[in-house]
């Protein structure tokens, strides 16, 4: 029995060291690279051990590229998006949960079927129609774009947290006089507020990370967010390593931030399904 | 405080009926249990009355006036749901206030931000505040105010979703099933408490339940349901004496009441199962019936008295003793098969019998205590056991 156990935790220990390795060398490798200097990344090689020593000496602000204001951009995206995403979301959360309406199943069907396109599909069309909307080139044609993709998956996630309230928990709030806007900024939402915060991730993220809209949409350098920005580092003769990464480092690190601190509620909302309140 | 009206009150959805077009009236400050089986449509009624599901057709009043499209605030109704449905996120002293906060809510309130705000404004007023306290103490629910619904036991939860529909002071107590989810000791308290609370606040309480127990001891004013139709709407006294047919017959009383085949002949009652006679002569037209005859009015009776009967079982509950019994003979396989109580008929005697299965023995059936139905279509005639003392 014993030996039964040591063998089980050897193996979870391993793989789990082994997927670590797999998610966390990339990142690693960044930072690495970031505190190279140009001699060692180009002539004499780099070393395996990050030059942690260096850090405070790295020239963070990059004076030749807008960093910061491309990082401000994605933020506008990144934030915009995921609060247009969550509203509309929830809204059509509850009603695809709660009411009965003609044409409820095809809703369903067409917010799911955004998700079954590839996001290149529809570069074409949007950009033809947020050209005759006047939408080019601008931040707001950027969130909106955004929302379409990620809306519908919160919607769905929110969906199944509503589902799982007893209905009678809203109808004793309606007996009790709240009117039906009341009863979902007062009862549903506090309840799937878990959900909301995975939600808001996935929107978060896509927003932030999302390349292929802003790369087409965006032809001014000053309204680049910060994804198209680091890719423009990337020249057709040299790429300089060093800055990139650099801004690589830049770019990850308010995700980084943003996910630490929803992170404890989407695991509560993750495990939510499997405590009975 | 209101009187109920029901005018040809229906219900059903698209073409399938819930509950069949019936009228009633109930008076003010009357205890009305809805009581039927699961599915009769009697959780469907009571939200009717709630306003949480529209009125086909027909009308409810309250006090004479229309509420069908009354939302349920409007028609100053409280409901203590079979699950409490109390808000898991929110304390027991917040779950209690609610209803008192949303009186006081305005519009403008429901702005994010601001909403929660004047919830804790409104929470922490001083008429609100008593209230709570008021209540609480009154349901002895003090130590639990800053408890969470899911830390309760079921019992606490029960006493904070009547405290919640207490705290408005309603004119009209809607309760679902409200003792099914607690065990047998607490239901029996519980059900103390319900009574003793509607002797209090001497309001109207309208209660659904399939438990006949429920129904006899807190109802002053039942109504029977089954399949959607309504069966019987009297007092206990009058579904337990005299029900209006053979499903409200069998439904009320543990065991139910007898129902025994007889055909009548120029005033000779003949036990169809056995052919015995029963001497008393009776009034009834000729023809087949059933003879409905509570367990507790047959009594045992010397051999060659009355009618003879085979006993197939015998319960002794301590004070009593119910015996199953047959007027068939029965075979030596039906007599040792569980299955055998279906042509059974009980006897409620009091003390204990002790009497052997298969045994021959006479009881004492007493016509005059019976109620006739139609044998065809299970509806009491009209005749009934006080018209026939009166007549003689």
């Amino acid at each position: 029995m014993k030996t039964r156990r040591v063998a089980v935790r050897a193996l979870t220990f391993t793989s789990l060291s082994i997927t670590l390795v797999f998610a966390a060398f990339p990142v690693y490798w960044m930072i690495n690279t970031m505190l190279a200097t140009d001699s060692e990344l180009y002539q004499s090689g780099q070393s395996f051990w990050a030059h942690l020593e260096r850090f405070g000496t790295i020239p963070f602000l990059l004076n030749d590229v807008p960093i910061f204001k491309w990082l401000t951009n994605s933020s506008i995206i990144a934030f915009g998006s995921t609060f247009l995403s969550l509203l509309l979301a929830l809204l059509g959360a509850y009603a695809l949960s709660r009411f009965r309406f003609h044409g409820k199943g095809l809703a369903g069907f067409l917010l799911f079927s955004t998700q079954m396109l590839p996001e290149a599909f529809l570069v074409v069309p949007l950009f033809a129609l947020f050209g005759s909307l006047g939408l080019l080139n601008g931040l707001l044609g950027l969130v909106i774009a955004n929302t379409t993709f990620t809306m519908p998956v919160a919607l769905f996630i929110m969906k199944s947290a509503i589902d799982k309230i007893p209905y009678e928990i809203e109808e004793s709030a309606r007996i009790d006089g709240c009117p039906r806007y009341g009863q979902l900024s007062m009862i549903v939402l506090p309840l799937i507020l878990p959900s909301v915060a995975a939600a808001a991730v996935i929107s978060f993220f896509d927003g932030w990370n999302e390349f292929l809209f802003a790369n087409t949409f965006i032809s001014d350098s000053e309204i680049w967010p910060a994804s198209v920005g680091l890719a423009s580092f990337i020249g057709q003769y040299s790429t300089p390593l060093g800055s990139v990464m650099t801004a690589a480092f830049l770019f990850t690190l308010p995700a980084v931030i943003f996910f630490l601190i929803v992170q404890r509620q989407i695991v509560s909302g993750l495990t939510a399904g499997a405590v009975k309140g | 405080m209101p009187s109920i009206t029901f005018k040809n009150l229906s219900k059903s959805y698209g073409s399938t009926p819930i509950i069949r077009e019936f009228t009633a009236d109930i008076d003010d400050k009357e205890f009305l249990v809805l009581l039927g089986p699961s599915g009769c449509g009697k959780s469907t009624m009571l939200r009717m009355i709630a306003g949480l599901t529209d009125i086909t057709s027909g009308e409810l009043l309250f006090d004479g006036e229309l509420v069908n499209t009354l939302e349920p605030r409007a028609r100053n109704v409280a409901f203590v749901f079979q699950s409490y449905a109390l808000y898991p996120h929110m304390t027991v002293q917040e779950n209690i206030a609610f209803p008192l906060i949303m009186d006081r809510f305005k519009g403008w309130y429901h702005i994010p931000i601001l909403n929660s705000i004047m919830r804790r404004v409104l929470a922490n007023s001083p008429d609100v505040r008593d209230r709570v306290t008021e209540v609480a103490e009154m349901l002895e629910l003090r130590e639990l105010m800053k408890r969470r619904p899911k830390t309760l036991s079921g019992g606490q939860r029960q006493r904070v979703a009547v405290a919640r529909a207490l705290v408005r002071d309603p004119s009209l107590y809607l309760l679902d099933e409200p003792l099914s989810n607690l065990d047998a000791k607490l239901r029996t308290q519980m059900r103390g408490e319900i009574s003793a609370l509607f002797r209090r606040v001497s309001k109207s309480f309208v209660y659904v339940t399939h438990d006949q127990v429920e129904a006899m001891t807190m109802a002053t004013r039942i109504i029977v349901l089954n399949h959607g139709e309504v069966q019987q709407i009297g007092t206990p006294n009058e579904i337990y004496n005299s029900p209006s047919n053979t499903f409200v017959a069998s439904f009320i009383g543990a065991p139910a009441m007898n129902l025994i085949p007889v055909t009548v002949s120029s005033g000779r009652t003949v036990i169809r199962d056995g052919s015995q006679a029963i001497s008393v002569r009776c009034e009834q037209p000729d023809g087949d019936y059933l003879l409905g005859i509570r367990p507790e009015v047959i009594a045992l009776a010397d051999a060659g008295t009355a009618s003879e009967a085979y006993v197939t079982s015998l319960e002794h509950l301590g004070g009593e003793t119910v015996i199953g019994f047959q007027f068939k003979k029965p075979s030596q396989s039906n007599l040792l098969a569980a299955t055998a109580v279906y042509s059974n008929h009980y006897a409620r005697i009091p003390g204990r019998i002790e009497l052997k299965p298969g045994s021959v023995q006479d009881f004492d059936i007493n016509i005059t205590a019976g109620v006739w139905f139609d044998e065809k279509t299970g509806q009491a005639l009209n005749v009934n056991s006080e018209e026939l003392q009166r007549k003689e």
